[in-house]
């Protein structure tokens, strides 16, 4: 390809850069951004598309209160010993995941780590 | 057009397309829309709120989120994948918050038991997916009276797995004490009603409501004489259901419980009993402990020979629920800490917990896996039993 040819190939793959870097999710929230996702524009949706779109934007509502992304924090099972998180229903502190650490599953499942 | 014209031109296309606003994303304008108020739910509201208060705000957002779903069932879902995804203060949380959410939202969108299916979220999640379920039953208690009570609890066999069956019926249990005051005894009478097969797990959620009423929780009426010594309360409960009566009665004690770490945790909560009455306490005592369900087999294997069996019932093998598939069979692998006597009753317990977890599906892709024959059968055997009444399970 001759240089004459290969500019608009560049120019193409610039343009085509900054667009996606413009219109792309992973850009920097404007100044003022909400905290957070927006359940409500899932609210029309049905069946897996829903599913889809509620755990991303309840994800992002969850991630800004405990201030990390989605999926980052470490998995952390509590101990029902924990006093600190207020279970409205006592039982399910034994679902085991809440605020608070336990090394219980990393050890007991290294195994298959 | 020469190929790299074509390609200048699908560039400066996607370029006008993200300008408009073409992501995956819609909406018209997302920097107005993001300095804009949500309408709706919006969890994130609950940043900075006291934590006293913190539960109110969660219970409102959620309701507000799943209120104006147009499909509520999909939301719980949703909110459930991202409630283990995030792993903090909602998942732990979630079923009470859900029993709430789901109980008002019953009332306000008419739920009823000819749709009740419709709304029941598919998720097996035991935290906020059944707590949802729990509460949508709860909501629809007048109709389930006008259907005839106990009558009206086929409606679960419609469930499509075996533990939203077992959650549909403990939501009856729930649903049995609204319409009954919170009562115990009558509501424990709809509750024999069904049959043998789901009584135990109808008494389940009687019981639980029973703690939340004593709590004040879920809007729950105050007992008139409320008795919050387990032992009091469980000595006087039909032989049928004094295991359902003991399983939460520690965890949800209105005084909390120090969690067993041994066995001799385990006597202290339980000395002085026996028979029956020690079995349900030693499981409901063995509740308490380690959220890791290998640790609570554990301290399992440390009891007296007589309580095994009755600790063994209380593994939480839910918590393992999300985990990888292939951790399962390394649970029950640990059967063979126990001594030989012991050791067929839990294969077959935790088989068939395990394939209640896994609607079935333990039966073909963990129990085959034991290399001891004795023990593969015994594995295979609970999971054959997976249909009948839990009584402890959850």
């Amino acid at each position: 390809m001759t240089p004459l040819r290969r500019r608009p190939l560049t120019l193409a793959l610039v343009v085509t850069a900054l667009a996606l870097l413009g219109g792309g999710e992973g850009g920097p929230a404007p100044a003022g951004a909400r905290a957070g996702g927006d359940a409500g524009r899932c609210a029309p949706l049905a069946g897996d598309a829903a599913r889809t779109c509620y755990r991303s934007e309840v994800g992002a509502d969850l991630a800004a209160l405990s201030g990390h992304r989605p999926g980052a924090g470490t998995t952390t099972f509590v101990s029902t010993a924990d006093g600190t998180v207020a279970f409205v229903c006592d039982l399910h502190a034994r679902i085991g995941v809440a605020i608070g650490r336990s090394e219980d599953f990393a050890q007991a499942w290294g195994p298959l780590q | 057009m020469t190929g790299p014209r074509v390609l200048l031109a699908a560039a400066l296309l996607a370029l006008v397309l993200a300008a408009c606003g073409g992501s995956a994303r819609p909406g018209p304008d997302r920097a107005a829309a993001a300095s804009a108020p949500k309408a709706g739910g919006d969890l994130s509201r609950c940043a900075g709120v006291a934590n006293g208060e913190r539960l109110d705000c969660y219970a409102h957002e959620l309701a507000a989120i799943v209120g104006e779903a147009k499909d509520p069932s999909a939301a719980v879902d949703g909110i459930v994948a991202a409630a283990y995804q995030d792993r903090g203060f909602l998942l732990a949380n979630c079923h009470g918050l859900m029993h709430t959410v789901a109980r008002e939202y019953a009332a306000s969108h008419h739920v009823t038991l000819a749709n009740l299916m419709d709304y029941l979220p598919q998720s097996n999640d035991p935290a906020c997916a059944a707590g949802y379920a729990h509460g949508l039953v709860t909501g629809i208690a007048p109709e389930i009276e006008r259907a005839g009570g106990a009558k009206a609890a086929a409606v679960c066999a419609a469930a499509g797995t075996r533990v939203q069956r077992y959650s549909c019926t403990h939501g009856f249990g729930h649903a049995f004490m609204r319409l009954n005051d919170d009562k115990l005894k009558p509501a424990l009478e709809m509750c024999h009603a069904l049959g043998a097969g789901a009584a135990p797990d109808c008494a389940q959620g009687a019981y639980h409501d029973y703690w939340f009423a004593l709590k004040g929780l879920d809007s729950a009426p105050t007992p008139a004489k409320p008795i919050s010594d387990p032992r009091a309360l469980c000595a006087t409960q039909p032989r049928e259901f004094v295991r359902p009566c003991w399983y939460r009665a520690f965890i949800e004690s209105v005084t909390p419980v120090k969690p067993v770490a041994s066995a001799a945790d385990i006597d202290a909560l339980c000395a002085g009993l026996t028979g029956l009455q020690r079995q349900g306490c030693v499981t409901g005592a063995a509740m308490t402990g380690p959220a890791d369900p290998r640790a609570q087999l554990a301290i399992c294997t440390t009891v007296s020979a007589a309580d095994m069996q009755s600790c063994i019932r209380a593994t939480k093998v839910s918590n393992m629920l999300g985990l990888d598939p292939r951790i399962y069979p390394i649970l029950i692998g640990d059967c063979e800490h126990f001594p030989a006597a012991q050791q067929p009753g839990c294969y077959r317990w935790l088989g068939k917990a395990l394939a209640v977890m896994t609607d079935g599906a333990f039966g073909k892709t963990g129990c085959p896996v034991i290399p001891q024959p004795a023990a593969r059968k015994e594995c295979l055997q609970g999971v054959s039993e997976m249909n009948g009444a839990l009584v402890t399970y959850s």
